[in-house]
């Protein structure tokens, strides 16, 4: 297969990052924040899975670094580099491409898939000729594993199934040659089989091209089995960060430790489920202090008085964070399952 | 054992696409689908977007009429000829997926659930809409939210609505229709433990349609596998294991299932 | 049971806060303004029988064509007569025609498009059929054969004008409900038992009544413009009675020596015209939001 050679590896810092609603007639900083100090990095070659329910502001996170945040929101504050190069807000950088759960909106329907792939070609290899781009795009639609690539090109949206549609969608991203791929959801409209398919190639491509790729999920079955490292966001906040095994099987923060007692596989080996109760607070109920005080179980009045920082876990505990001044210890979460 | 309560036998539901000139697509969303669902079970019907398991439930509840076979609550034939019978969504009730097209936007949350009541049970206005506050407390809902419109709620919130409002005529067959597939999983699991308790509070059969596989093993005691209109595979909950399945796909099913 | 869930809650902060307070500030001033408007001149349609004015029909052939004063706040006409009292009594028999029409064709647009959107089937090919056959027809055309054949007053004259508007209402109003009869709302309304009636009533009724609103107020302007056109072709209102189109009428010699007599009613109509078309696309806007 021919495979472009890749040589700019790079990778993503966010740093600090606060997103807010874009009022007009309102200082930047002073608007109903959505994002709030969110910082991470994403190497190149890595897969790291940034998880939350909705209202988390996961998505938003992620369309900020894509360069594609939506209507009525803005940056506040903090910084986005890819390799060394600062992201100045709404700016589509080149290096980085993204995914989204429906395919089917984001392709032209009346446009050949191969024309479609084509085109990100050539605008991202300027002076390209157009026979050079076709023939480019049906190599990519073969990188991305379609059947009879030749052929496909020439077919319409309609024409593709919707884990194919979802394949054309990530030929589309790596035919910008992009180093860091911003999949939102990328499987989430897909059956099972088709996702495992979906998810495999995605996997693969970050291998073969050594992308720097972030996932956001609401499912962690799936980032439990791809991703090296999990960030998991409440209300806005990063709560929780560290190895993907090492979250799950031995969660710190209260709000993922209920979070995972909600999922039925986890549900099944307990032998029951513990729904957390209550719902995530909506941005205009946001407190300074910890947002899911009033849903936990350990709360004590100091979680809600001040705000509560994201601190490493304990010195020997590499590169896991949490925000929370009563986090969990193996200990603590044994006695809380036995309640 | 108890008794049957739903009984489908050869169910068959084609839908036709016009693609003139060529002749028309036909496509058989089931095919030949016969089943029993015994009073108290709790049944799950698990397959892919396509198997037909959306179909079946329609055919169960009167959205879908089926081109041939027959279907029975408790002996009674839902459809007479081509007619369902409307007198029977006194026992069978559905809840959609969606929570937000749901609910009647124009209606309080109170005169939402109060509906059935009033127009099935004859009730007046001002007892349905006290037994409705009463069926709104029991799923968990109550003070100033239930004289609101239903746009001010969340997904969590509508979904436990729409439950009261299905359970309002006190049904004997409660159809679940993805109920708790657009929902966060923390959300899901209060709606899942909501449906339990009034399992075992009410004699409630219920029938969940879901593609998510794990949310079946946990919530339902029998599962039946769609694939293509066909049931392929019927089994216990608990053998719901890539190990102790007889077929081939329900087996690559379970196996492309992401394991936490 | 499990807990109880008694916090008011926006859905998530991907659809941030749709509330009140929103929604106010964005409608415009222009939008705002127009609805002052269109208040203040329904207000004269009502209450210009009681206003202290001068009788518009009554000549004044000594003061023709006078200029604005304390007296004639607007002039006299050409035959002596008030122009501001002619102008109020123009706004109200403008405005009741307009009425008149909209209400004709709200009257049978409304139900027989409810009726199509919902039933669909053969109900909707036939009625949709039967409007799409009155649109084709040129409402003018229309109109003078119907003058012709009936030889009516304004009033029935704009019943008329009313038939031919009722296909655009029932054609918006069906795709309106065939958009809200699929939510599965409708279809929880069945199975809780409501008649075909009263899913009608309580279940599409409201979910279009927006849409009324802006055609209402969209069909207002048109109609007032049609009135004033065969108004203005001698057909519509007929002397010594004044609308906005008559106004226009006996005054359009006038333009150059003596603008006023024309520009006002002018500027008058114009001014409820457009209100009229501001404040439906603010509705429109609004409903995208």
């Amino acid at each position: 297969m021919a495979t472009m050679s890749k040589t700019r590896a790079a990778d993503v810092r966010v740093e600090g990052l606060s997103l807010e609603l874009d009022e007009p007639g309102v200082a930047v900083g002073e608007a109903q924040r959505l994002v709030r100090d969110v910082s991470f990095g994403v190497a190149a070659g890595e897969m790291v899975g940034l998880a939350g329910e909705s209202g988390s502001g996961k998505s938003l996170t992620a369309s900020a670094i894509a360069g594609l945040m939506p209507s009525g929101v803005r940056r506040a504050g903090g910084t986005i580099l890819i390799g060394a190069e600062v992201c100045p807000p709404g700016h589509r950088h080149p290096d980085v491409a993204m995914i989204f759960q429906n395919p089917m909106t984001s392709l032209n329907p009346s446009v050949r898939i191969g024309d479609q792939i084509a085109e990100a070609v050539r605008l991202r290899h300027k002076g390209t000729s157009r026979s050079a781009a076709r023939k480019r795009a049906v190599e990519i639609l073969e990188q991305v594993e379609v059947s009879q690539a030749a052929s496909r090109a020439r077919q319409y949206p309609f024409e593709f199934s919707g884990g194919m549609r979802q394949r054309a969608m990530i030929g589309i991203a790596i035919a910008r040659d992009p180093a860091v791929l911003v999949a939102d959801e990328p499987t989430t409209a897909l059956d099972v089989t088709v996702q495992r398919g979906v998810m495999d190639l995605i996997d693969r491509l970050r291998t073969d091209l050594g992308l720097a790729v972030l996932l956001i999920s609401h499912d962690l079955g799936v980032m439990s089995e791809r991703c090296d490292r999990l960030l998991v966001m409440y209300s806005g906040e990063l709560v929780e960060v560290g190895g993907t095994r090492q979250v799950l099987d031995q969660p710190a923060h209260p709000y993922v430790d209920g979070l995972l007692r909600c999922i039925p596989d986890r549900a099944m080996a307990a032998g029951r489920l513990q729904p957390l109760l209550g719902q995530v607070p909506p941005p205009n109920r946001w407190i300074s202090g910890c947002r899911f005080a009033d849903r936990c179980g350990s709360a004590t009045p100091a979680c809600e008085s001040a705000p509560v920082p994201l601190a490493p876990l304990s010195p020997s505990a590499q590169g896991r964070e949490v925000r929370c001044i009563h986090p969990l210890t193996p200990a603590t979460a044994g006695e809380r399952s036995a309640r | 054992m108890s008794e049957v309560l739903l009984q489908a036998e050869g169910l068959v539901k084609e839908y036709r696409s016009s693609r003139w000139p060529a002749p028309a697509l036909r496509t058989r969303a089931i095919d030949d689908v016969s089943l029993e669902i015994r009073a108290g079970e709790t049944v799950g019907i698990a397959g892919e977007s396509g198997s037909g398991k959306s179909t079946l439930i329609g055919a169960f509840c009167g959205l879908v009429r089926p081109d041939a076979g027959t279907v029975r609550l408790a002996g009674l034939p839902l459809y007479r000829g081509r007619r369902f019978q409307r007198e029977l969504w006194r026992s069978i009730q559905l809840v959609f997926q969606d929570p937000y097209t749901s609910l009647n936007p124009a209606m309080t949350v109170a005169q939402n659930v109060a509906e059935p009541l009033l127009l099935w049970h004859r009730e007046d206005r001002r007892d349905a809409e006290s037994r409705a506050r009463e069926l709104l407390d029991q799923v968990g809902l109550s003070g100033p939210l239930v004289e609101r419109r239903p746009t001010t709620l969340s997904g969590g919130q509508r979904q436990r609505v729409s439950i009261a409002r299905a359970l309002a005529v006190d049904p004997r067959l409660l159809l679940l229709d993805e109920s708790v597939s657009a929902l966060d999983v923390s959300i899901q699991a209060q709606i899942l433990q909501l449906l339990m308790d009034l399992r075992a509070e009410r004699e409630l059969t219920q029938v969940l349609v879901s593609h998510d596989i794990s949310v079946l093993k946990l919530f339902c005691d029998r599962v039946i596998v769609m694939q293509h209109g066909r049931i392929v595979e019927e089994c216990a909950a608990a053998d719901l294991e890539p190990e102790l399945v007889s077929e081939p796909y329900t087996r690559q099913l379970l196996e492309a299932v992401p394991r936490l | 049971m499990t807990e109880l869930v008694t916090g008011a809650l926006a859905p998530s902060a991907s659809k941030p806060k749709a509330s009140a307070r929103w929604r106010v500030r964005g409608v415009s001033w222009g939008a705002r303004l127009s609805l002052v408007f269109i208040l203040a001149s329904l207000a004269v349609m009502v209450l210009v029988e009681y206003l202290p004015l001068q009788d518009p029909a009554q000549q004044d052939l000594v003061n023709t064509l006078a200029p604005i004063s304390g007296e004639h706040w607007i002039g006299t006409d050409e035959l002596g007569r008030d122009l501001f009292s002619r102008l109020l009594w123009g706004v109200h028999t403008s405005l009741l025609a307009g009425l008149t029409a909209v209400a004709v064709a709200v009257g049978i647009g409304l139900p027989l498009g409810l009726l199509a959107g919902y039933l669909g089937g053969w109900v909707d090919q036939v009625l949709s059929r039967l409007a799409d056959v009155v649109l084709t027809v040129p409402a003018l055309i229309l109109l003078l054969a119907a003058q012709t054949a009936l030889d009516t007053s304004i009033q029935g004259q704009m019943a008329v004008l009313g038939c031919i508007f009722a296909p655009r209402v029932l054609r918006v109003i069906r795709a309106e409900a065939l958009g809200v009869s699929t939510a599965a709302f409708v279809t929880a309304g069945r199975m809780s038992g409501a008649s075909h009636a009263r899913i009608l009533l309580r279940y599409l009724l409201p979910g279009v009544r927006a849409q009324v609103v802006v055609q209402i107020s969209y069909l207002l302007g048109l109609a007032m413009v049609v009135e004033a056109g065969i108004s203005f072709l001698g057909i519509g209102v007929k002397p010594p009675d004044s609308s906005l189109g008559t106004l226009l009428i006996g005054a359009s010699a006038l333009l150059s020596s003596h603008p006023h007599v024309v520009l006002v009613p002018a500027a008058v109509l114009t001014t409820l015209i457009l209100s009229l078309n501001v404040f439906g696309d603010s509705l429109t806007e609004q409903r995208k939001k």
